[in-house]
């Protein structure tokens, strides 16, 4: 057994850690002499964008990293003295779950959807006592019964702990019977119910929303305190680790570059690597044209493009006039069906030619299907859809056919929109293919138009006869943009184009938008759950929530000065990239 | 739950109108005509009509089917023109033959395929995977009554372990009928012996049978876990210290069971339907055998009748295949 621990015993080193991970093209350094050390009480933030190593160096803390294809070349983990590299897989197995608690990104895909949390909760707990009866208040011996039954009390517990309401029953429940959030209260309860005596998150409020991402880091936060635990925890969100991190780490390329409390880290960067992260998150308080990106690691000299002059807005070109989606319910016994789900009520809105019009939602408001109403991809149940003088709700489907091109979206995920065995000419040129109907465009024509706006989109011609996996995210998502292009709209709906995107990348397509809305004249319809994207780019802005617009208008006045108490919530929930605006270590 | 369970036991019915319809027709439309063949060859005119009235076959088509249904529904599937017994009878007496055999090789194409397509994606690229690869290969390639021929050539001929063909000898007594599945009456009845000889008859055959299946539910578990193992909870509970054991035998196991569970309930029908090359081969008086008789005599009302009682089997078997997925799936339970 190790000593008695004292209170700031230090539970995690890792000193000058390098791993290499053989892949098609030999083996490539993915930690490059990582280095810092963890005591309890301790929250650390290990902040860096895709591929910069944040998750490697999360995992080689419980040894999670397969090898082969990694294989660990120098350095040591310690953890509470052991060297982790050394020890034998069964010592490893007592360590997790009970001396090292893990929480991974999306609650949706890290529960088992075929058992019953209590089943998960109570076999991680049984695995935790193995050796050590007396987590479950048990003696040396007690029978299986016994266990079993103690360990569904202290789940009961557990589950109460993390704020899940009526936790006995709920202990029957499948995970999908739970929202997000709550999924991920279930995943920390998990991950705490062995006693662990080091927590490591990696990006555990990523696929939240804001409100439950507070709640949650609210939460990490007081669990920290009540157990004195020492954290690591991984994510891409300055913001995040302002709010709740009292240290961090500033990865890129498989190296820390930049590392201490979170006060000197981020009230005063030393590294150029972390100024740039810095200058590249949209915060509510920024105003158009401040974004910065990113060039090879360093902060770009120049905000990407000018701020786009404010044209007066135009004659309203899109107006949704109380609009209502309903879907039936689900069926229930022999031949009956729930109530119908209300998606979208009485839902008004009206964009004009030239803006940029915000949506804010969170996960299930609507947001979705009010685009897919607008789209005609589906029926709404009552209302009117009117573009440009037409109203859409009254066309049939081949009358819509015509007008599709002048309506085009870009959707969220640029890895899942672009199909993966079409050239890049070929994605681009398809929406030519489809509207040019039965004209058709010569070879030479459809190649040149489709350079044309690869370049529009700062790719080039070379790019042309490549595949969707030869590009990175950012370059995928111009792709799309470059496709929604294709046929010329002047109506662009942006579906969250930014929130897969690192942030260094995600300045860039912001500005890309920018540029193109004032070269091209479009109209930006922009959905999305980022507060500070929606500030950075709309000119008005609507929220809605539970299928209801509860608040809209110009954007600076929402945001200075918000009227409905969701709105309020929204923006108080919204983590700040500076510390001291943190509410919880303010406390 | 429930609620789904009498929705589909429902929709079962107009299922099973529809294939006796369409059934019933087809087998009319066929061309030849089994009343002169069933008249003999020096039958007159009236001879033909007399045993077309007798068969009610003078009637119209409509009329006929709604004889017929209105038959079934009280127990009587018609009498066949050619041997003059009644159908029920017959298929009383083949149909448990073949169900055993299906059953017998579905059972160990079950339990033989679904460890071994488990053990293969644990040991994905290494010895245990390249073996079940070899051997599903090689099971999948060969047509079942040439497995047959070998078997016989091998365990019956040269090392005489196990009997040529047939089900049951006439030397014996059978087992007393309950079910119609000799091993089980036999194991019923308590009669051990008669169990051993209706087991070393049934292995066989239920061997060459299995094979295709054994390999098809091999490759598709082998697959889904791969696919499974790769999931973001199996890394969670790895992360949490479950045993190897536990997370594939529990947690893997039941994800990566539905998408084979599927192919079993497809296997079965397709088994039901193409017994009769192994029943030729093995001698097993089963309802295949009986079912190319009546297709090469065109004698209407066993055709149909063995059709209709294959299509409900097959329906039957999937409608369990989709409460078992409901129970594993628990998203798909209360929708």
């Amino acid at each position: 057994m190790p000593a008695p621990l004292t209170n700031d015993e230090i539970l995690l080193e890792i000193d000058d850690l390098n791993l290499t991970m053989r892949s098609f093209e030999g083996e490539i350094q993915v930690l490059n002499g990582v280095t810092f050390s963890v005591r309890r009480g301790e929250i650390w933030g290990i902040v860096g964008e895709t591929g910069s190593g944040k998750s490697l160096t999360g995992l080689s803390v419980s040894r999670l990293v397969p090898t082969p294809p990694g294989r660990y070349l120098r350095g040591a983990v310690r953890f509470q003295g052991r060297d982790m590299l050394a020890q034998t897989e069964e010592t490893m197995r007592t360590l997790r779950g009970r001396r090292i608690g893990m929480i991974f990104q999306d609650p949706t895909t890290n529960l088992n959807p075929a058992f019953r949390i209590g089943t998960q909760l109570v076999d991680v707990a049984l695995h935790a006592a193995r050796l050590e009866p007396s987590l479950l208040g048990l003696e040396a011996g007690a029978s299986r019964r016994a266990r079993r039954k103690a360990a569904e009390k202290h789940a009961v517990a557990m589950l109460e702990k993390v704020g899940i309401p009526n936790a006995a029953a709920r202990l029957r429940d499948y995970p999908h019977q739970f929202s997000g959030g709550m999924k991920q209260r279930v995943l920390i309860a998990m991950a705490l119910i062995g006693r662990p005596d080091l927590l490591v998150a990696d990006e555990p409020t990523t696929a939240l929303d804001v409100s439950v991402q507070a709640q949650i880091l609210r939460l990490i936060h007081g669990l920290v305190g009540e157990h004195n635990l020492g954290v690591l925890f991984i994510t891409h969100n300055l913001g995040v680790v302002a709010q709740l991190c009292t240290h961090v780490a500033v990865m890129y390329a498989g190296a820390i570059v930049e590392s201490g409390t979170v006060r000197e880290v981020l009230k005063n960067p030393r590294h150029d690597y972390t100024r740039g992260l810095l200058a590249s998150v949209p915060t509510p308080s920024m105003k158009r044209g401040e974004l910065r990106g990113l060039a090879g690691g360093a902060l770009a000299a120049e905000p990407l493009a000018p701020p786009p002059p404010r044209a007066e807005p135009g004659p309203v070109v899109l107006s949704v006039e109380n609009v209502e989606k309903h879907f039936a319910g689900a069926r229930r016994g022999l031949f009956g069906r729930e109530a119908p789900v209300v998606a979208l009520q009485d839902v008004s809105l009206s964009i004009r030619r030239g803006e940029s019009f915000g949506l804010v939602g969170e996960s299930g408001s609507g947001k979705t299907t009010l685009t897919r109403c607008i789209l005609q991809l589906e029926k709404i149940s009552a209302g009117r859809i009117v573009f440009d003088g037409i109203d859409l709700t009254s066309h049939s489907a081949r009358e819509m056919q015509a007008l599709r091109s002048r309506i085009q979206i870009v959707f969220q995920d640029p890895y899942a929109s672009l199909n993966p065995r079409m050239t890049i000419r070929d994605i681009i040129a398809e929406p030519l293919d489809i509207h040019h109907g039965k004209i058709g465009l010569t070879p030479r024509q459809r190649t040149d138009r489709a350079a044309e706006l690869l370049e529009q989109v700062g790719l080039g011609p070379q790019h042309l006869n490549r595949f969707p996996h030869e590009f990175s995210g950012g370059q995928r998502q111009r792709i799309g943009i470059a496709r929604a292009l294709a046929p010329k709209p002047d109506f662009l709906i942006l579906d969250e184009p930014t929130s897969a995107l690192d942030v260094s990348v995600q300045a860039q397509v912001l500005n890309l938008l920018h540029d193109l809305q004032s070269r091209l004249g479009l109209t930006y319809f922009f959905i999305s759950h980022d507060l500070g994207v929606i500030r950075y780019i709309c000119d008005r802005v609507a929220l809605i929530h539970r299928g209801k617009l509860v608040e809209q208008g110009e954007t600076e006045a929402v945001f200075t000065n918000p009227r409905s108490d969701y709105a309020k919530m929204l923006l108080a929930a919204m983590p700040d990239p500076d510390p001291d605006r943190s509410p919880l270590l303010r406390a | 739950m429930l609620g789904y369970i009498l929705r589909r036991i429902l929709l079962l019915v107009p299922v099973l109108l529809g294939l006796s319809i369409l059934v019933f027709a087809i087998a009319r439309l066929l061309p030849g005509d089994p009343v002169t063949l069933a008249a003999g060859p020096n039958a007159t005119a009236a001879d033909v009509a007399s045993v077309a009235r007798e068969f009610g076959l003078d009637r119209p088509l409509p009329v006929q089917y709604w004889n017929y249904l209105t038959g079934v529904l009280r127990g009587d599937w018609g009498v066949s023109i050619f041997t003059r017994r009644p159908v029920a009878e017959d298929l009383k007496a083949y149909l448990p033959a073949t169900l055993e055999l299906v059953l017998a090789a579905m059972g160990l194409a079950i339990v033989i395929g679904i460890p071994a397509g488990l053990m293969a994606a644990v040991w994905r690229n290494k010895w245990p995977d390249f073996l079940s690869r070899a051997v599903s290969l090689g099971a999948i390639s060969m047509p079942r009554f040439f497995l047959g021929l070998v078997f016989q050539l091998l365990f019956a001929m040269w090392l005489g372990w196990l009997p040529l063909s047939g089900r049951f000898p006439l030397t014996e007594d059978p087992p007393p009928f309950l079910t119609g599945l000799l091993t089980v009456d036999a194991l019923a009845a308590g009669q051990f012996h008669a169990f051993g000889v209706a087991l070393s008859h049934l292995a066989l055959p239920a061997i060459a049978m299995c094979l295709s299946p054994l390999a098809t539910i091999m490759r598709m578990m082998r697959s889904s876990t791969i696919e499974v193992l790769q999931q973001d909870y199996v890394l969670t509970e790895r992360a949490l210290g479950l045993s190897q054991r536990l997370i594939l035998f529990k947690y893997v196991l039941k994800n990566a069971i539905s998408s084979t569970l599927t192919v079993i309930g497809l296997y079965v029908g397709w088994l039901l339907g193409g017994t009769v090359l192994v029943e030729t081969v093995f001698d097993w008086p089963g309802i295949g055998l009986y079912a190319t008789q009546a297709v090469l005599t065109q004698d209407f009302m066993p055709i149909i009748g063995v059709t209709l009682c294959i299509g409900a089997i097959f329906v039957t078997v999937n409608l369990v295949v989709d409460m078992l997925y409901g129970l594993l799936n628990p998203k798909v339970r209360y929708q």
